[in-house]
């Protein structure tokens, strides 16, 4: 009878599990000891962060997609049909064409998305790049802008936590080439009282900040929009007024997630050291979709799944799941748009950025292009 | 079973004791405050201390209610209701 691994979500962290363990345990596939299925509810795998880049026209769609298909192992089987409901008593996926997928493992990776209606007039009002239409709108809208006040404001929680930096400083540079900067006064809210979640990056922020004429509001969590009157309001009793809003949106995980009672809002709570979900045995949780207090980004699910891969294969192969995950991440930081700087930490090492360099923007560039072979499990 | 849970209230538990490099206490708290709904009760554990003050600041700041703090060997727990929605 062989084992059956089913991986619910083809995103970065799916894909990668799918990929490394079929190239670990491809003695056992071949045999049909073990069966790996994915589950995606679209054919196309689209890297989220080159949207940044489609933001200021240096990155094409075309550029930022690919067929899920072909990143998969060809012995991986891909179902396209979304994930409408997970029973954990019975290990067992239910998709919408109505089949039903028995599991011996389970892998969550269904990701998390932005969530404006949560907050009353974000969707009318505000403009965010972290989806392809958005991101679009977002772009015509700076456009065509010849001066004013641009609010950013950031909900919790969110993927890819630098990104609001990193926009912030891009277009402060981006305003200088198109020679408006004079005439645009553009303020960084966050929602605790510091620029950023993590310290290191917060006080990075707030050395540089002041240097590219970047204002800030810090405890600000938006309470509601008016569209009419232009003003994003917070909890805390603060009013600004805006010409664009760009936001982060408050986000939240899968449906399924939700539908299936596995986690409030779309995200499973999750062991930190071995990526288990709480209470289970047989369920892994991988990237946005756990409920751990580090960053939802893809580095963060990339080497969750290398302690995920091993855990599965040993515990298929020996019965036991010895590796842990250290909290370890990486993210690049655009500090404009000839530099950067990065960090890298985990549970217990905190950040240090370094100096902002060409060369650092270049790598950020080149993984951009290479990135591809991530979900593949080359990279 | 604590007080509030022996009181029928519902009580939801944040733990981020041990991790040091992530979204501090209070990102955590506001997270979980803001996506519960109205008479929750709230338990955080943390191993901050510099950071109970600020969570009791914000709570007030935006009209909830912090109900206790208890200092443990090492860490704190901070309970805080939401009394109105946000």
């Amino acid at each position: 009878m062989s084992k059956r691994v089913v991986i619910v979500g083809g995103g970065v962290g799916g894909t990668i599990i799918a990929n490394l363990l079929a190239k670990k345990m491809r003695p056992e596939l071949k045999k049909g000891e073990v069966v790996i299925d994915v589950i995606s509810d679209k054919p196309e795998h689209f890297y989220q962060p080159g949207l940044l880049y489609m933001l200021f026209g240096l990155k094409h769609h075309d550029e930022l997609v690919r067929n899920e298909k072909d990143l998969l192992d060809p012995m991986v089987e891909l179902h396209l049909h979304p994930a409408v409901k997970i029973d954990k008593d019975k290990n067992e996926v239910h998709l919408k064409n109505g089949v039903v997928m028995k599991y011996d493992i389970l892998v969550l990776a269904t990701g998390s998305r932005p969530a404006p209606d949560m907050i009353p007039g974000l969707k009318e009002g505000g403009n965010w790049f972290y989806e392809l239409d958005a991101c679009m709108k977002l772009r015509h809208e700076l456009v065509n802008f010849k001066g004013g006040k641009i609010v950013l404001t950031i909900g919790l929680p969110h993927k890819c936590p630098v990104a609001p930096l990193e926009v912030s400083y891009m277009l402060d540079e981006w305003f200088r080439q198109r020679g408006i900067r004079d005439k645009v006064d553009y303020t960084y809210t966050y929602p605790i009282g510091r620029l950023h979640g993590l310290e290191p990056v917060a006080n990075f922020a707030a050395k540089t900040f002041p240097k590219h004429g970047i204002n800030t509001e810090t405890l600000f969590n938006m309470k509601e929009v008016d569209v009419n009157k232009k003003t994003v309001t917070s909890l805390e009793g603060v009013s600004l007024k805006y010409d664009i809003l760009i936001t982060i949106p408050p986000h939240k995980g899968a449906q399924v997630i939700e539908d299936s009672g596995l986690g409030q809002n779309g995200f499973v709570p999750t062991d930190k050291f071995t990526l288990k979900m709480e209470g289970s045995n047989n369920i892994y949780v991988v990237g946005d979709t756990t409920n751990l207090p580090i960053s939802k980004a893809g580095s963060t699910a990339h080497f969750e799944s290398d302690v995920i891969v091993e855990n599965i294969a040993s515990e298929l192969r020996e019965g036991l799941t010895p590796f842990r995950y250290d909290g370890k991440v990486f993210c690049f930081i655009e500090t404009g748009m000839t530099k950067a700087t990065y960090i890298m930490f985990d549970y217990n090492t905190p950040p240090n950025p370094v100096a902002p360099s060409a060369l650092i923007h270049w790598f950020k560039l080149t993984y951009n292009k290479v990135y591809w072979l991530t979900p593949m499990g080359i990279l | 079973m604590n007080h509030f849970e022996r009181h029928n209230e519902s009580v939801v538990i944040v733990d981020i004791r041990g991790v040091s490099c992530c979204m501090p206490p209070v990102g955590e708290f506001i997270i979980e405050m803001r996506q519960q709904p109205k008479d929750t009760v709230i338990e955080l554990l943390t191993d901050k201390k510099e950071e109970v003050e600020e969570i009791k600041d914000w709570i007030e700041r935006v009209h909830q209610k912090t109900l206790s703090v208890i200092e443990e060997t090492g860490y704190w727990r901070i309970f805080a209701k939401k009394v109105t929605d946000m």
